[in-house]
């Protein structure tokens, strides 16, 4: 009877304990394309996520602040060309040895010399104080250097070689296990990590298209995966829908000059063509009649990040009466003017402008308001932007082609024709490169020719501020009179969708750049099982 | 026999020339069109995020990747290291080319040759029943399904397998080469069978049309021959009469023909690699291509060459045999 009882005692604590493991050690996702060149940070891996083998000097949290990770402090110095970078002590890789500055220096050096996407042409060059302090010298003042402390990951000196992307080493919160190329990746906890660590003890990252991962995730397969939209709406009860918000955004870049040679447009030079334009387009209908909800408003190329100014379209120029306090602190545009309304107020700038109506066409000496729109042919989203672009704007009598065509030629037009482009990072530099008119025709940058004197002062102004946090109200000023100029027409705001397991809580993710999938990993440490 | 041996030594160090000056061919044309074509490899390296670097850096990178130099600077140089016996590096995986090739060669070569091997079976069979009952019901249907599976292109039969198999039905994975976590290598023998056989499947029904087609034409042949008629006068069984005459007239046209057509059974392949997701050399060749990563693709296209040579040379050989065998 006895032996019953400890038989009958000891089957109801293995019960017990497996009902306790029912939380899973381990995690099956699918985020984003593969990296086709390894897991190198030298080489972009972890520019625009979480490079999760290794971790770098500073970080941006959910709010987009600077936070410190390998680096206790940094500062920069008065003339604005030396930083001075402190590290944690006791920092160790994956394998046990030390990350000292050397290892920084070497990572930053290598950086430099390599064929790598990682901007370091300002750097010129890396001292060492101290195993836990060095130096960054500066050629000339950039307070947006910063970004590089945060986009370049850190790699161990003393195991670094060629080949060194297909077994990484490093010092972020997960070990490498294996690489199937192709199939998979299997990462474990790294046990040496100093920051918070993760929940899940071992993660598989399955790499597969589109099709494939969507399949996977029925079949229960996976616990997480990035789902295009089109599959969103599909998705059977039993999965949660992860819709978070980026500043993955779609706009048009108008050329802002009058034409000359292969420059220029005498369409869209003009205000007031523009200013219709960006009346027309009914911003609600493409979020959700377009989009299904799967997207935000855009009015600028930064919206929601701390270096972004809230707009409204109704603003500026003409004196709009829409205009008020209220509206400047809300992104999202006046409610009450009924796209109607706006529709019929810009047919009346038009016509105060001397844009005539003339057999459907609008004409001003001779002129008629018709051009093309270039975008990039087999993507469908910014396909369907343009199509729908093109019919809000036909009852002002304005005529826009949207044209689908491959990078390289679009490249050949875009000085004269719009383009409808996608930008969106978590680098202020974007502001610049796009409206300065140092930039005006360098390679994709500003395409439009657009230049404004006071815009170039606040630009400038910004990169020689002396920190990072001090240089925001100037990329704040300089948008501010861009959005009064209207190089760009904003569309939208693409969210990112995810669908996950009902268990999975991925805490609090934060505004993702352009590029859907690896950036969600952000946030990995505050990932948890909630179902017990 | 000793014609075989005669005609292998005669003819091979013409096939070995004939290879080199093929190989100087295919290499001289691949890099005129690469150099032809319009994608920006530099675009193609930052992967889409143009906006990402400074122009001075992009500067730097053109530099760096040799893209400044002219197209004939960048195949001699291309050219001597292969000479040399080094395939280059790969900007894209950042990698040597022959370690990418020596990953993924295998599991492409195995579904391959599975897939030849199984159009040709199955293909050679059907051929074989259409023809011994010409004219009848099984000859009609075979016949047509022949015409039909002709035209279908193997991306769109892999789609229509996995949404049968996969997705209705669920009885094959989804997708991939291995479940999820494991290597190919390291899984059952079962599971290596359930994820091999929808890409070997599609492969091989699109491939083995021309075997039917061929092998039902070869099998008429034969029964209206002299030597059949003379065969049935003797009062042989149809069972003799297949055994003896149709099957050793029929069997080796057939393999010469499909050993032909491995050019096209190795570009099949690239398509079902894409939409099995099957990591194979497909996929990198496709990728090698839309990135303009040089030495890849010429890797890929040297080994392709390769291997559709030998399919021809084979190919080749049994026809001159079987010439030689004839006329005997």
């Amino acid at each position: 009877m006895k032996a019953i009882i400890v038989v009958f005692c000891m089957f109801y604590l293995s019960l017990m304990s497996h009902s306790s493991i029912a939380q899973p050690n381990s995690l099956t996702i699918a985020l984003g394309k593969e990296p086709d060149s390894g897991f190198d940070p030298i080489y972009g891996w972890g520019k625009y996520n979480n490079p999760l083998f290794q971790s770098s000097l500073i970080k941006r949290n959910s709010e987009l602040d600077i936070t410190a990770d390998l680096a206790s402090d940094w500062e920069l110095s008065k003339d604005k060309v030396t930083w001075t970078v402190k590290l944690k002590s006791g920092l160790l890789f994956s394998d046990g040895e030390a990350l000292t500055s050397d290892d920084i220096k070497f990572t930053f050096d290598k950086a430099k010399a390599s064929a790598s996407i990682h901007d370091l042409t300002n750097l010129d060059k890396v001292i060492v104080q101290s195993s836990t302090a060095l130096t960054f010298i500066l050629k000339h003042p950039d307070i947006n250097f910063i970004d590089n402390f945060i986009n370049i990951a850190i790699v161990p000196k003393h195991i670094y070689a060629k080949g060194y992307g297909q077994h990484p080493i490093g010092s972020g919160p997960y070990q490498f296990v294996r690489w199937d190329r192709g199939q998979q990746l299997l990462l474990a906890l790294n046990p040496h990590y100093y920051g918070d660590k993760p929940a899940f003890e071992q993660l598989t990252i399955v790499f597969s298209d589109e099709e494939s991962r969507y399949s996977r995730l029925m079949a229960g397969q996976l616990q997480l995966a990035a789902v295009a939209p089109r599959y969103a709406n599909l998705l059977p009860a039993g999965f949660k829908l992860w819709s978070i918000d980026s500043v993955d955004n779609r706009g048009i870049a108008w050329p802002m000059v009058k034409a000359k040679g292969d420059i220029g447009n005498d369409v869209t030079s003009e205000l007031v063509i523009r200013t219709a334009v960006d009346m027309a387009i009914d911003r609600d209908i493409l979020v959700n009649q377009l989009l299904d909800g799967h997207a935000t408003p855009a009015f600028s190329i930064s919206d929601g990040l701390p270096w972004g100014v809230n707009l409204s379209l109704d603003n500026p120029v003409l004196e709009n009466p829409v205009l008020d306090k209220a509206a400047l602190n809300k992104p999202v545009f006046d409610k009450k003017v009924a796209s109607s309304e706006k529709l019929s107020r810009a047919k009346q700038l038009l016509d105060n402008a001397g844009w005539k109506l003339t057999d459907d066409v609008r004409q001003k000496q001779g002129l008629k308001a018709e051009f093309s729109l270039y975008y990039l042919a087999g993507d469908s989203i910014r396909e369907q932007l343009a199509l729908t672009v093109a019919q809000m704007v036909k009852p002002l009598g304005i005529h826009i082609t949207p044209r689908g065509e491959s990078w390289e030629n679009i490249y050949k037009h875009m000085h004269s024709q719009p383009v409808l482009f996608g930008f969106g990072s978590h680098s202020a530099s974007e502001v610049r490169y796009v409206h300065h008119s140092q930039y005006r025709g360098v390679e994709y940058f500003n395409a439009g020719y657009y230049s404004n004197l006071s815009v170039d002062k606040a630009l400038d102004d910004a990169q020689h501020a002396l920190t990072w946090e001090s240089s925001l109200p100037y990329w704040q000023e300089a948008q501010r009179l861009i959005s009064k100029d209207r190089p760009w027409s904003w569309l939208v705001n693409l969210k990112h969708l995810y669908a996950a397991s009902p268990c999975l809580d991925l805490g609090e993710p934060g505004i993702e750049p352009h590029g859907h999938g690896w950036p969600l990993a952000n946030n990995i440490s505050q990932w948890r099982w909630i179902c017990h | 026999m000793s014609l075989m041996t005669k005609w292998l030594s005669s003819s091979f160090a013409s096939a070995t020339v004939r290879l080199m000056l093929q190989l100087v061919l295919v290499i001289l044309l691949a890099y005129l069109l690469l150099s032809w074509s319009p994608l920006d490899p530099i675009n193609a390296y930052l992967g889409g995020n143009l906006y990402s670097v400074s122009a001075q850096q992009k500067a730097e990178l053109t530099v760096q990747l040799g893209l400044d130099q002219s197209v004939a600077q960048q195949f001699l140089h291309w050219f001597n290291e292969l000479i040399s016996g080094n395939l280059g590096y790969s900007n894209l995986y950042q990698q040597s080319v022959s370690e990418i090739i020596k990953d993924k060669l295998p599991l492409s070569l195995l579904l391959i040759g599975l897939s030849w091997l199984a159009s040709l079976f199955m293909g050679y069979l059907l051929g074989l029943l259409a023809g011994l009952f010409q004219g009848r019901f099984v000859d009609r249907v075979i016949n047509q399904s022949a015409w039909l599976l002709a035209c279908i292109p193997s991306f769109w039969l892999g789609m229509l397998l996995i949404s049968l198999f996969s997705v209705a039905l669920s009885l094959t994975p989804v997708c991939c080469a291995a479940p999820i976590g494991m290597r190919f290598e390291e899984q059952s023998f079962w599971s290596m069978s359930q994820h091999l056989l929808l890409p070997v499947m599609t492969l091989a029904l699109v491939h083995m049309a021309p075997i039917i087609l061929h092998t039902r034409e070869k099998v008429i042949d034969v029964l209206n021959s002299d030597y059949v008629v003379y065969s049935h006068l003797h009062g042989d069984s149809k069972r003799q009469v297949v055994s003896f005459h149709v099957l050793k007239n029929s069997v080796l046209p057939a393999i010469v023909l499909h050993f032909a057509s491995f050019a096209e059974l190795f570009g099949g392949s690239i398509l079902a690699e894409t939409v099995f997701n099957f990591p194979g050399l497909g996929a990198s060749i496709v990728k090698a291509g839309l990135a303009n990563d040089t030495a890849l693709l010429m890797g890929c296209t040297l080994i392709s060459a390769l291997l559709v040579f030998c399919g021809n040379l084979i190919a080749n050989g049994l026809s001159k045999y079987l010439l030689a065998g004839e006329s005997k």
